[in-house]
């Protein structure tokens, strides 16, 4: 399902940075890389899922490849959902919050 | 580099909505003039609308490649799909409010339903406000190749299609909501305010497009 992979895409605070980045124009995917501290593999990974979901448009012009925002007005507001309440349903984000959980039970249980 | 997403002209293509349009349209309108042969200049012009329309974006996509081609592009594939995207988007819209209006008529000629006819402006108006959310909705997903305009340009293209197409969303939001809600009176302004931001966002894009594209070939 397409609105699956929207919503994955979306899930990633990494990938949602690089929207909000190519918000302000076409990047290249060196641009965009020099804002993370990840590996070009991983950064590959991102713009692929965000590619599959159809957020951003890869083109060739001369000899560099420009991804640019391809966001309908609806994605651009569930952007800005995902955004406000901070959603990170990557693993990492997933145990962070898990460990949240715990810690607030514990201190209602003390 | 093409996305793997299938966008929603893509579908409209691949289920061939547009033949299906234009011919539900032809032969609504062909009915309706059959039942009200009074009016056979409206039906006329009714069922050439679509035709004219798809002659029209045929000969502005057929001068656009051209001009590729003599500034040395060869590869026009994007823009292609550029072009079948507004094809397809301006039949859907054009053709899905056509074909409730034409449906309408036909009912409402087919007997006494004066006291329908709020009813039948009401459902009419929600079809025009649906068209302004499917397109305003769709427009920033829309991107200029960059076959057509360098890339500084083509972005400022797309931050306008982004502001022009929230405006639409809203503006189509706010008007269904006054045709469920308010009165007519009401309702058909805030229609009238949606249809002046279309026609002028794109009259707007238009020139622009063309004077970047002179001024590129200048």
């Amino acid at each position: 399902m397409t609105s699956n992979k929207v919503f994955k895409a979306l899930s990633d605070p990494t990938r949602r940075r690089v929207l909000e980045l190519l918000r302000d124009g076409a990047l290249t995917a060196g641009e965009l890389s020099d804002h993370f501290p990840v590996s070009k593999p991983t950064m590959s990974a991102h713009f692929a899922v965000l590619q599959e979901a159809g957020l951003v448009e890869a083109e060739k012009d001369g000899r560099a490849v420009f991804y640019r925002l391809k966001l309908s007005v609806l994605e651009e507001a569930l952007l800005g959902f995902a955004d406000a309440l901070g959603i990170d349903a990557t693993a990492e984000g997933m145990r962070r919050s898990k460990r949240a959980r715990r810690a607030l039970r514990r201190r209602e249980a003390s | 580099m093409e996305s793997t997403h299938p966008t929603l002209s893509a579908i409209v293509r691949r289920q061939k909505i547009v033949p299906i349009v234009l011919f539900a349209v032809v032969l609504l309108a062909f009915v309706n003039w059959i039942l009200s042969p009074d009016r056979a200049l409206h039906w006329l012009r009714v069922m050439l609308m679509l035709p004219v329309l798809w002659l029209g974006l045929t000969l502005w996509l057929r001068s656009t490649l051209g001009s590729l081609r003599r500034r040395g592009i060869e590869d026009v594939s994007a823009v292609r799909r550029y072009f079948d995207s507004a094809v397809s988007m301006a039949f859907l819209a054009v053709g899905v409010f056509q074909i409730v209006r034409l449906g309408l008529g036909i009912w409402v000629s087919q007997g006494d339903h004066g006291a329908d006819l709020d009813a039948e402006r009401r459902i009419l108006g929600l079809a025009s406000s649906a068209v302004f959310v499917i397109i305003g909705n769709a427009l920033p997903k829309t991107l200029t190749p960059l076959a057509m305009l360098p890339v500084r340009q083509a972005e400022l293209v797309t931050v306008a299609r982004r502001f022009i197409g929230t405006t639409l969303v809203i503006l189509g939001l706010v008007t269904a909501l006054a045709y469920v809600s308010a009165p007519l009176a009401y309702a058909r302004t805030l229609l009238k305010l949606a249809a002046g931001v279309s026609l002028v966002a794109v009259l707007s894009g238009i020139v622009w497009m063309n004077l970047s594209a002179s001024r590129l070939e200048g």
